[in-house]
């Protein structure tokens, strides 16, 4: 996965916002996941597909560049994470 | 098993009502009415039912057919005898249901469910339809049939859940002063914002079941325990568990995701908990404490 890498949601999955936490069940398995708030973040700018690049540059635009090496280190471990249970997938 | 097939459907759209007959049936708020041959079958069906039997006839039916009717009866049955589990599939709003002893078509925008058994000397396959049905029905309607007891205490609704053995029959046992609703299947379903929970005639152990509704306040999930406590789950875990306990057939998306809308609901209205217990009813004590 490089910033170009393009990602969306799992094309086969549901959601729903509970207490702010976006809670998604995979079609195949009905698996279940609770997303975290930075997750939830993400997932909700997965509305439509984006690059990794571009979800840092939404997210930074939230909380300032000043955060980056944070924020760069939470959106690379939710985004391999969530590719590894298949929440989100590759365009 | 294609020919077989396109003659019993046919057959089933042709919807040829003569000589049969009808009893209505409310589970909860969902009334369904039951057309079928008299005979055996429906005679034990208005038994069992007896509790439940509804006065007026309700616009959502179920229409059971034997499968004598039918031409190449013998041969029919046969080409579904492969069909152990039941095979589901979905075109629009239409279902199509069969295994070895029935075979359905459910049209969720007309309301109806057009079946025919093939074995009329079991009352299993009879119930099955019904039961199959009213699950479906229940999931369109914001709710659920869960495998669980449930009872009414002090004027709410409180249902217990768990692999088999895990106690649910057992906590009805402990529970004499109170409504029991179910020992095996229960009706959750969503009525001017709340949860309620409502008996149904589908019974276990016991064939104790009451055609009552109370709120539903508290969801258990039971396990035996040298001690009595309890621990609140977690959302996913409370998720989870419930919808392992739901009784669903059908492998439609669509119809799975409005169960997950309405589980991930009904956590957020009620509290699901472990139920640690000892086989007494010293549960009721910590539950009336406020857990």
């Amino acid at each position: 996965m490089d910033y170009n890498t393009q990602i969306r949601r799992n094309s086969h999955s549901a959601f729903q916002v509970a207490d702010g936490k976006a809670v998604v069940m995979l079609a195949d398995n009905s698996n279940i996941f609770t997303l975290n708030e930075k997750g939830t973040e993400i997932w909700n700018l997965l509305d439509t597909p984006k690059t990794v690049e571009e979800i840092l540059t939404a997210l930074l635009s939230v909380y300032g560049e000043t955060n980056r090496a944070t924020i760069e280190k939470d959106v690379i471990e939710f985004l391999t994470s969530s590719l590894k249970e298949r929440i989100i997938e590759l365009t | 098993m294609n020919e077989h097939l396109t003659l019993i459907r046919d057959f089933l759209l042709r919807d040829d009502r003569a000589g049969l007959t009808e009893f209505n049936i409310r589970i909860g708020t969902l009334g369904v009415t039951v057309c079928s041959a008299g005979g055996d079958l429906f005679d034990q069906a208005v038994k069992k039912y007896e509790e439940f039997l509804y006065p007026e006839k309700f616009r959502t039916e179920v229409v059971i057919h034997d499968l004598d009717k039918v031409k190449e009866a013998d041969a029919v049955k046969q080409s579904f005898e492969e069909y152990r589990d039941l095979v589901t599939y979905a075109e629009g709003s239409v279902f199509y249901v069969y295994r070895w002893d029935f075979y359905g078509i459910i049209d969720l925008q007309q309301l109806s469910g057009k079946f025919i058994y093939f074995y009329g000397e079991t009352f299993m396959s009879y119930e099955s339809i019904i039961r199959i049905f009213y699950s479906i029905l229940t999931v369109v309607n914001q709710g659920f049939l869960m495998h669980s007891s449930s009872l009414i205490h002090k004027g709410k609704g409180y249902l217990f859940f768990g692999v088999s053995g895990s106690g649910k029959s057992t906590v009805v046992k402990l529970s004499e002063s109170d409504t029991c609703l179910s020992d095996e299947l229960s009706m959750i379903i969503k009525v001017e914002g709340n949860y309620i929970v409502s008996g149904t005639p589908f019974h276990g152990e016991l064939p104790i079941y009451t055609n009552r509704q109370a709120e539903l306040r508290n969801l258990f999930i039971l396990k035996k325990s040298p001690d009595d406590f309890f621990r609140k789950l977690g959302d996913v875990e409370a998720y989870t568990s419930i919808m392992r306990n739901i009784l669903f057939f059908c492998d439609d998306w669509g119809l799975k995701q409005l169960i997950f809308n309405t589980t991930i609901d009904l956590v957020k209205h009620t509290g699901v908990y472990e139920m640690n217990f000892t086989k007494t009813n010293k549960f009721w004590e910590i539950i009336d404490h406020g857990l």
